[in-house]
């Protein structure tokens, strides 16, 4: 019973949560912490079974579900041949799990740190977890759309009720960039569904009809609507300046999950949706993907580098991860499959390597701001002598984040570096060249926060609780241990990365 | 010359006028009631059951034995000598007066009581008049008959717009309604005789037919091919007088003075009553009576240039508006725009999605429109509060006003999980459908455009500080929101069955 339906459980838990704690008065605030703790923790429970059980599961054949796993299908809206399709792969189930693990540790992080409204806060984060649970196990589109946009409404109103001083302007930023990216995916996708006459909006049997089709005007349209929709999420050179201003305003918790999950969203839809519908037009404008993503490597570095505040410093570095991401994506839709697999593993690693360390990184400033209320990289300074543990802590994440060898991000980023040369030759040397500017910046910043003399305004500062440690311990953790041995993750996807790799070279001629 | 059978001319089908006659019959009851009781908020339950009865009665006669069949076999029965027609169209649309009567009947109650004292049996009778006018309009395929319905609502508003004897904007509302309709409906008037005097028949089949034979290069009636301009003009002619009913640029003037004057109840009739009505009024006449190819590609061309200037133009003027009244007018003439681009798309016959499309968006605005007018009548009542500033800190006042109308501007705006998000959905695959691409994607973006304007009411409802104590309790308003929203939400997930009711309406058009 409960493993056939597993993910409608995962999704839908923290649904059933938020419906009854809406009847909750808002003075009983004990009990809305705890349910939402438990709301948000039960789907990570339940997708552990799922991760145990992963080789053993049956694979689908089914034309709806090839490749898939733990599948489920009702039918919903037959006259446009909507079904409600479930189904995971290697890349969508390493993200469910992701978003599994990030959603209770933010609600712990909110834990003492939101004090107003705490009962609308919980229901939103609750919704926000069915929305991005949601995507990752769509897999027909409708549905899938369904979802992105239930994200899109709860984080408007967690960065604008709960942000900082300029919050209305950019939860408003944020909600138009996104919205606008997905009206314009959603007529494209209709688009294809037209003319291809399918009749259904199933992903998978919508790719095996589109990815046949010429390339033309329409189909290119097509193409670019989709991927700008996905592009804005990720975000994608030069659709990104809603993020700064999304994560600068939005509280600690909810930049978390923003950095953590929801960049994630986009990478995931390249990979479910642009790609494999329309390889034929990928592989023409990969050039321009490439450039894209080289472009964010180096730009959000040098960016990174020129801010002032220490949380728009570790946004503009999420830019840039991002384009990892984009770069090796680019590289796969045009190499031969055995090449390309490297490129799209090396490049999808990048995105579950900094769902784990951003999450941590914007915590750790986090940490600082709830105690010296300010992120002014002027103002911070010597905080190993004031709060050591702390600064050990942001010490080490930020050496996660600038790509040292030994965790997750170096292993991440030298596969989808080296996937991508064969593709793209020595230009992969401009995106060398963004690490480098991120490696300067993570130090600089580091001299300016950590060392140094003591402040005296923050001396007796309180240094690291044990609720602090309880949410960063796991994240690191898992940085280390994906740092020495990324095979687990690597082996769950290698599948559907041999599978994207394939899709993606067959169109293209190779 | 043997004598006519006039019952056999005629054809009288009563039970296809059972929720007229019920209507007319509640008509009749409550001016009786008015002098027998002294408590006058007892009218108000007496229209609501009658119209509660006629919709339950509308089921009835679709289900009759003999219509049903008719139906079923695709050749709907003609009746009162072709006077009335019992398709599929005919009972959805009636079945939507209906239901927005209800809706207007019960957020009125509160208001009338406290502006109206004086006139119960007006207000209602009026109101019941004009849905009478509705029903009739949509359940003819007689020019002549349709134009009866036609007087007969707007003659209605026009009472309704100024019932508020001693408010001056509210007469002034009635008498601008009143000379632009009048204007409008000479102008129908005169496109119908010209149409009349090339085809020689009111009947729209009828008129089909000489059409067709007239493009074929046939005289008929003494009339041949060289008539066609006087035919295109009538046609022009007609469109703009329903382009008027439906507040469509350029005659769209009238709504923001209309709806800003008008007591709220009543605007809210009028942003879905007669819109819906038109609606199906236009769905009939350019259909079914110039649904013949050399007509349908010059008016689908003309409505479609009336779509995009309409939306473009509601859109971008709603976002100067600071009366909230004045905000729903050109939110209305928006969403006029987005329906028109249905129509277009059932302009391409072999397609056949569009009026599908165009009968669910209206049932899914008519749902939407009347939700958040409620909450605008119950503000209108307790306070006068028609500005948007108004709204200031209404989650506080209200909570469930407040969330109730972010549901309702989201699902103006077509996002996901509500019913407007499926209206628009279905809008867009008819219109990539029929080969308007470029319309769907415009309408995606003017649904971004309009975030602007509701998110602003959102964001003073939600982001800033009450400035008044909390509402009163308002029965009316407050059932009338709460049916909104659940049939928002579920009607929207649970579209399959209402989608199947208009595809088979929309089956029965030629």
């Amino acid at each position: 019973m409960f493993m056939e339906h597993a993910l409608t459980w995962i999704v839908f838990t923290p649904l059933v949560f938020a419906l009854v704690m809406m009847f909750i008065p808002k003075t009983q605030e004990k009990v809305l912490w705890w349910l939402a703790g438990i709301g948000t923790l039960l789907p990570l429970l339940f997708s552990l079974p799922l991760a145990a059980g992963w080789y053993s599961a049956p694979v689908s054949t089914e034309p709806w579900a090839e490749g898939m796993r733990y599948v489920e299908r009702v039918l919903w809206i037959k006259e446009i041949g909507v079904h409600y399709t479930l189904g995971v792969d290697g890349f969508a189930f390493t993200m469910l799990v992701l978003s599994c693990l990030l959603f209770p540790l933010a609600i712990l992080a909110s834990y003492g740190y939101i004090k107003e409204r705490v009962k609308d806060y919980l229901v939103l984060m609750l919704i926000l977890m069915v929305g991005t649970n949601g995507v990752f196990v769509s897999l027909d589109f409708m549905l899938f759309y369904v979802f992105w946009e239930i994200v899109l409404l709860p984080m408007y109103f967690l960065i604008g009720i709960w942000g900082g001083p300029r919050r209305s302007y950019a939860a408003i930023k944020f909600f138009l960039y996104t919205l606008l990216g997905s009206v314009v995916m959603l007529v494209g996708a209709i688009y294809l569904y037209v003319r291809t006459g399918v009749q259904t909006f199933n992903m998978l049997q919508m790719a095996d009809a589109t990815s046949g089709l010429p390339v033309d005007g329409l189909t290119t349209f097509a193409f670019f609507a989709l991927l700008i929709g996905f592009a804005v999420k990720v975000p994608m050179f030069p659709f990104h300046t809603w993020l700064p201003d999304a994560h600068v305003e939005a509280p600690t918790p909810v930049s978390m999950l923003l950095a953590g999950i929801l960049l994630k969203l986009g990478s995931y839809a390249m990979v479910r949706i642009s790609h494999p519908m329309l390889p034929q037009v990928a592989r023409n404008y990969a050039w321009l993907l490439f450039a894209a993503g080289v472009t964010a490597v180096v730009y959000a570095a040098a960016a990174a580098m020129a801010q002032k505040d220490f949380k728009k410093q570790v946004a503009y570095s999420s830019v840039s991860h991002m384009g990892f991401f984009v770069m090796a994506l680019a590289a796969a839709s045009v190499l031969e499959p055995e090449l390309g697999q490297i490129a799209l593993a090396g490049g999808y690693f990048v995105t579950i390597a900094h769902g784990l360390i951003s999450p941590a990184f914007f915590f750790a400033v986090g940490m600082f701001y709830e105690r010296t209320h300010t992120r002014d990289l002027d103002k911070l300074g010597g905080m190993f002598l004031t709060v050591p543990v702390i600064s050990f802590m942001t010490a080490f994440i930020a050496f996660a984040n600038l790509g040292l060898p030994g965790m997750a991000g170096f292993i991440g980023e030298f596969i989808a570096l080296t996937g991508t040369y064969p593709a793209f030759g020595l230009w992969v040397l401009i995106a060398g060249v963004g690490m480098v500017l991120t490696a300067a910046w993570h130090l600089l910043t580091m001299r300016n926060v950590l060392l140094g003399p003591a402040k005296k305004e923050y001396a007796g500062l309180a240094d690291v609780t044990w609720k602090e440690k309880l949410i960063f311990a796991p994240l690191a953790v898992l940085i280390v241990l994906f740092g020495v041995w990324p095979a687990p993750v690597l082996n769950i996807l290698a599948q559907s990365v041999e599978t994207l790799s394939q899709v993606l070279a067959i169109v293209g001629g190779n | 010359m043997p004598p006519i059978n006039w019952t056999q001319a005629v054809d009288p089908n009563y039970v296809l006028l059972l929720p007229e006659l019920i209507l007319v019959a509640t008509a009749l009851l409550v001016m009786v009631w008015d002098f027998y009781v002294s408590q006058k908020r007892s009218l108000v339950w007496v229209t609501l059951s009658g119209v509660i009865l006629a919709l339950i009665s509308v089921w009835f006669s679709a289900n009759d034995a003999k219509i049903a069949a008719a139906m079923a076999a695709g050749q709907p029965l003609e009746v009162f000598g072709k006077m009335l027609v019992a398709d599929g169209v005919t009972f959805f649309l009636k079945a939507v007066a209906l239901i927005i009567a209800a809706l207007v009947i019960l957020q009125s109650v509160e208001f009338v009581e406290k502006y109206l004292r004086g006139a119960y049996l007006e207000f209602y009778e009026v109101l019941l008049s004009a849905t009478l006018g509705m029903m009739i309009m949509v359940s003819s395929e007689n020019l002549v008959t349709i134009y009866v319905g036609l007087e007969l609502t707007s003659i209605a508003s026009y009472i309704l717009a100024g019932i508020l004897r001693k408010d001056p904007k509210s007469n002034e509302a009635g008498l601008k309604y009143f000379l632009n309709g009048a204007f409008a409906s000479g102008i129908l008037l005169f496109g119908l005789s010209l149409v009349y005097g090339v085809t020689g028949s009111m009947h729209l089949p009828a008129i089909a037919s000489s059409i067709k034979a007239l493009a074929a290069g046939q005289v008929v009636g003494g009339i041949s091919a060289a008539a066609m301009p006087v035919l295109v003009s009538g046609m022009v002619m007609m469109l703009g007088g329903l382009a008027f009913k439906i507040a469509a640029f350029p005659m769209h003037l009238w709504a923001p003075d209309v709806y800003e004057g008008a007591p709220s109840p009543v605007t809210a009739f009028f942003s879905v009553g007669p819109k819906s009505a038109a609606f199906g009024t236009i769905l009939r006449v350019f259909v079914v009576g110039m649904g013949v190819s050399v007509m349908a590609e010059k008016w689908t061309l003309v409505w479609a240039v009336v779509a995009a200037i309409t939306m473009v133009l509601g859109n971008t003027a709603a976002l100067l508006q600071t009366n909230i009244k004045r905000m729903m007018a050109y939110s209305s003439i928006a969403q006029a725009g987005y329906i028109l681009v249905g129509v277009v798309a059932a302009g391409n016959l072999s397609s056949g999605y569009g009026t599908a499309s165009v009968l669910f968006y209206a049932l899914a605005y008519a749902l939407t429109n009347l939700g958040i007018f409620a909450v605008i009548s119950h503000m209108e009542t307790e306070g006068g509060w028609t500005e948007v500033e108004h709204y200031k800190g209404l989650v506080f006042r209200n909570p469930v006003y407040a969330w109730a109308l972010m549901i309702f501007f989201v699902s103006l705006i077509g996002i996901p999980p509500t019913v407007g998000f499926f209206g628009k959905l279905f809008i867009f695959r008819a219109a990539a459908d029929a080969g308007y691409l470029w319309l769907a994607l415009l309408m995606a973006i003017n649904s971004v455009i309009s975030v602007g304007y509701y998110y602003n009411v959102v964001r003073v409802m939600f982001l800033e500080e009450p400035e008044q104590l909390p509402l009163q309790r308002n029965a009316g308003s407050m059932t009338t929101v709460l049916i909104s929203c659940v049939s928002v939400i579920m009607v929207g997930l649970l579209s399959s069955p209402v989608l199947n009711i208009v595809q088979q309406a929309a089956s029965m058009l030629p």
